[in-house]
């Protein structure tokens, strides 16, 4: 059980052909795909949910990081956090039994390397279908 | 006279399945394909450092290593019920050099996991 889902803003263009390329990939490689908006203008930010790399972009990632900053970098951090600021979009490829693997990529890229990638990742976790 | 003609059929037929053995012969045996070591990984295993202290969750720090392609220092979340996370840049994925990369992040994740629990 192999899932797709793909965290983005309504007003990213990137994000759109993001979305157009991995419905194809869905589509040939029989796999679930969904996709779920996450900004500040969205309708989930109203309901409080929030995209899984929220995590990254507050005062205390640095720290987990084993990364010094200052104190006004750490401000900064903090404003991003306030204001839910984030890279998109983000593809969360999801396997096994319980969905409980994940791997999380931020950011895309229209490099046929990464494309490339990209297909090579799901098609060997379907050769691991576990 | 009708023995001389069994006969004589029976040896026509051996004759035709013999050139028929000749001509038609059976494909060879394919060899058995490998099947794939759990041990054996094409890129060399890294370190588990050990757990990085003042965090809620334990997070498991894996040193970089040029072979394996990622550049900063990833984390990988252990989550509920053997489950993990793994977190990546596009950059970085584009720079996985391998396809057991994922077998490999899957033993350090149940490395992680396994440390976990004896917290």
């Amino acid at each position: 059980m192999i899932e797709v889902i793909e965290e983005a803003d309504p007003n990213c263009p990137v994000c759109e052909t993001a979305k157009r390329y991995l419905r194809e990939l869905a589509r040939k490689h029989n796999v679930a795909f969904t996709v779920r908006y996450y900004a500040t203008k969205s309708v989930a930010s109203a309901w409080g949910s929030e995209p899984i790399t929220q995590h990254l972009y507050t005062p205390e990632a640095p720290e987990r990081y084993g990364i010094k900053v200052s104190k006004g970098a750490k401000e900064v951090l903090g404003v991003m956090a306030q204001y839910g600021f984030n890279i998109y979009p983000i593809i969360r490829i999801r396997w096994g039994m319980f969905k409980n693997k994940e791997i999380v990529i931020r950011g895309w890229e229209s490099d046929s390397n990464f494309l490339a990638k990209l297909e090579s990742i799901i098609s060997v976790l379907e050769s691991i279908d576990r | 006279m009708f023995t001389e003609i069994y006969y004589f059929t029976e040896a026509l037929t051996r004759l035709a399945l013999y050139i028929h053995n000749l001509i038609y012969r059976p494909p060879p045996p394919t060899p058995p394909t490998p099947e794939p070591v759990p041990g054996d990984y094409a890129v060399t295993p890294l370190e588990v450092v050990g757990f990085r202290k003042g965090t809620k969750t334990p997070r498991l720090v894996v040193p970089t290593v040029d072979g394996i392609g990622l550049r900063h220092w990833q984390d990988v979340r252990p989550v509920k019920s053997q489950g993990f996370r793994v977190f990546l840049s596009a950059e970085e994925v584009a720079e996985i050099p391998s396809e057991r990369f994922f077998d490999y992040i899957e033993r350090l994740a149940e490395r992680a996991t396994e440390r976990g629990r004896r917290k």
